[in-house]
């Protein structure tokens, strides 16, 4: 049950990934799996009132926090 | 589907050019660099300039020059001071020390939600102990100016701490020899004229909140229970009062008068005109248009007085064009957050306004004390804390050291948090050289200190009031416009020891 | 955990083609870039500047292609017209992205020594060799960035922290 996302570790920082997880478990129950090549996301029990846009919300989440992510570990 | 878009790449050879950063604005192209210096381009000059085609007697070809923007002929060395001088604030520590002397207020204003105690609360007032604490660290910091910003709370209603903390920082400063500023953020209902003479005869700065005409006022501002009056009517007396007292006393009005702050809510934004005009008939001016901060707000609540950052920004944009219609009418009134990027964009210097500014001013330009003696980086921490997260409390009066508070872990995050040049989205908009990010407001907003940028409100905000200025200053054909703005950020200072008051 | 590995330099290998294919449906746009052309920095730029306004979703289709996904966030304003628009519009800061990673590139070594000089009130610090190193590697007209004068005056090349003088 619940929705599947699979996010590419070349493209989406797995430290990403849980970042947007700590933000948004409020709202909904997350399992996530690392692999070699994705990072696999199930989402389910999502909250009602943020049912529409919660997956969307949360991959923009990931995105951010990778491009954030990506400007810490630039090198000087 | 399958379709195709166009988009057509800008030849560039980049070694003929100094760091630059762009947009489009209108049909120009404007360019701003490190040093904070900018230029409008049309399409073809801009497509020139990248290609280092333009060519040797091009109009602006030394205007590019001298302002950087061009490798050719560049003066590193120039423009190093250029960037030094626009940054000086760097080196020198917090000047803005705001000292809430106590919590207690008479008014329980619809925005204020969470920074406030009922007037029976007596053990929110700060101490003469804690109080004389506060000016013995606060005057540990490096900066030579030092403003001790008095708020609450209404800060008058513990006047003993404020009357304390002007005399012994006064005292204290006769061995620092600082330039020491004093101020209050009053409502002005809890004045009196003993109260009002002590403020003029020692020089403290009054700043207060006029919402705009009485029934608006008032209803922003709400002034019930035991006592309770016209909050608006208070007001216009004492802002009488103290004008007409430092014309007596032979001082300057464009100089000594009383400040006024506005914060918009709904019902302010279809009445801006009228807020403008009363300004003017109060002799007032700066009006500065401030958006609520929208946090901490009950739904209902912010149903009631809250608004998109579009709206906001469309009533700006047409009260600024209406102040810039008065300027060319020949009134004396300004914007206070447009003058405050004018004098970035225009001037070489940076006014060191500590929420605009690049690291932020929390904790490196500003300090705030709590009434406890509790120490945050700015008035927002305080405000966090008392909606029960108390993440920038840093440490205490009684207990910390300087250099652990300016030091503190927190401070330095908050430093990386606001850093222009290495945030995504910020390092490379036109706007950096002007801009300044708020790590507490991205954390109210979403927890989070950095925030997606394009979706926090004071990015939105500041952009559009970015883009408002430029695209004006882009269509200012006869320079008129120019003349105005560089009018608005001339400041004179009060007298030899004082400066003035910066107000958030 | 690990972050994704840095993206390649910036220097795009071949010429940007001015059209760019994209696919429609009902409420979301979608276009494959190529690695080689758009380096990943000017791709996740670009996507940034896009978080307001839409909801993005990178893939990788192959090797050293990036599939970018955007749909509205307004979805009473969800036709043809309008997902073109978005397409185009990123499109277009994407070349801007590109642009600026050049500008940002060419320039470093330059930007870094002008910060260094005015941040840092001795004159001799930094390690200048290595700046200059960088700056005459760029072809540059030395007598014409006037830089110099105080460079030659104390060669710091055993002295990296500029402690000396």
């Amino acid at each position: 049950m619940g929705e599947h996302i699979s996010f590419d570790r070349s493209l989406y920082a797995p430290a990403a990934i849980e970042s947007a997880v700590a933000a948004y478990h409020h709202l909904a129950t997350f399992a996530v799996i690392v692999g070699d090549d994705h990072t696999e996301v199930q989402i389910s029990e999502i909250d009602a009132r943020v049912s529409d846009v919660l997956i969307d919300a949360f991959c923009n989440h990931a995105l951010y926090e990778t491009v954030v992510l990506g400007r810490a570990t630039e090198p000087s | 589907m399958r379709t195709t878009v166009t988009a057509r790449a800008l030849p560039v050879v980049p070694e003929a050019l100094g760091f630059f950063r762009w947009a489009r604005i209108g049909d120009r192209v404007l360019l701003t660099n490190d040093a904070g210096e900018f230029s409008f381009l049309s399409e073809p000059d801009f497509r020139a300039f990248l290609s280092d085609t333009l060519s040797p007697d091009h109009p602006q070809r030394a205007t590019l020059q001298r302002q950087g923007f061009l490798r050719r002929g560049l003066d590193v060395n120039g423009l190093a001071q250029r960037i030094r001088r626009k940054r000086a604030f760097l080196g020198n520590g917090p000047h803005l020390h705001a000292v809430i002397t106590t919590l207690r207020c008479n008014q329980s204003c619809r925005y204020c939600h969470a920074s406030r105690a009922d007037l029976s609360r007596i053990e929110t007032d700060m101490s003469l102990a804690t109080a004389k604490s506060v000016v013995d660290f606060a005057m540990q910091t490096p900066s030579r100016h030092l403003n001790f910003e008095f708020q609450g709370g209404e800060p008058t209603i513990n006047f003993d701490v404020i009357k304390f903390i002007v005399e012994y920082s006064r005292e204290k400063n006769r061995h620092e020899g600082k330039e020491l500023v004093h101020s209050v953020v009053t409502n002005l209902t809890a004045m009196d004229e003993g109260k009002a003479e002590w403020l003029i005869a020692n020089d403290v700065l009054v700043c207060t909140s006029l919402d705009g005409p009485e029934d608006l006022h008032n209803w922003n501002r709400l002034w019930a229970g035991r006592g309770a009056g016209n909050a608006w009517s208070e007001v216009m007396k004492w802002i009488a009062y103290f004008n007409r007292r430092y014309v007596e006393l032979g001082r300057d009005p464009d100089l000594w008068h009383v400040d006024a702050l506005m914060t918009v809510t709904s019902k302010t934004l279809p009445r801006w005109r009228e807020c403008v005009e009363l300004y003017l008939q109060l002799g007032i001016r700066s009006i500065h248009f401030r958006p609520l901060n929208p946090f901490g707000f009950a739904r209902k609540t912010w149903q009631t007085i809250g608004y998109t950052p579009q709206a906001f920004s469309a009533t700006y944009e047409a009260l600024l064009d209406h102040v810039i219609e008065l300027n060319l009418a020949g009134e004396q009134i300004i914007e206070g957050t447009a003058a405050t990027f004018l004098k970035k964009i225009l001037t070489p210097d940076d006014p060191n306004f500590v929420d605009i500014r690049s690291p932020v001013g929390s904790g490196t330009g500003q300090l705030a004390y709590a009434h406890d003696g509790t120490i945050y980086p700015s008035d927002e921490g305080r405000m966090i804390a008392a909606m029960g997260d108390d993440l920038f409390a840093i440490g205490h009066v009684e207990r910390s050291s300087f250099e652990e508070i300016v030091q503190h872990p927190t401070v330095r995050a908050i430093a990386v948090a606001s850093l222009l040049d290495s945030l995504p989205g910020c390092s490379d908009c036109y706007n950096a050289p002007y801009c300044g990010v708020r790590p507490l407001h991205n954390y109210m907003h979403s927890g989070d200190l950095f925030g997606q940028r394009p979706n926090t409100p004071k990015c939105q905000e500041h952009m559009a009031i970015s883009r408002a200025l430029f695209s004006r200053l882009a269509a200012d054909a006869d320079g008129s416009l120019e003349g105005i703005f560089r009018r608005w950020v001339i400041e004179r200072p009060r007298s030899r020891d004082t400066q003035p008051p910066q107000t958030r | 955990m690990t972050a994704p590995e840095p993206p390649s330099e910036l220097e795009p290998a071949g010429d940007i083609p001015e059209e760019l294919t994209i696919t429609l449906d009902e409420r979301r746009v979608s276009f494959v870039l190529d690695e080689e052309l758009y380096p990943r920095d000017a791709i996740y730029g670009a996507a940034y500047l896009f978080v307001d306004r839409a909801w993005i979703f990178l893939t990788r289709p192959a090797d050293r292609q990036v599939e970018v996904r955007l749909k509205p966030k307004d979805v009473d304003r969800v036709e043809r017209g309008t997902l073109e628009a978005l397409a185009g519009e990123f499109a277009n800061e994407l070349l801007n992205q590109v642009l600026r990673q050049r500008v940002g590139a060419s320039t470093r070594a330059l930007r870094e020594y002008t910060l260094a000089r005015a941040l840092f009130t001795d004159d001799t610090q930094s390690s200048i060799d290595a700046l200059l190193a960088e700056l005459d590697a760029e072809e540059l007209e030395e007598d014409e960035l006037e830089i110099s004068v105080p460079w030659r005056t104390e060669p710091t090349s055993a002295d990296p922290e500029g402690t000396g003088g």
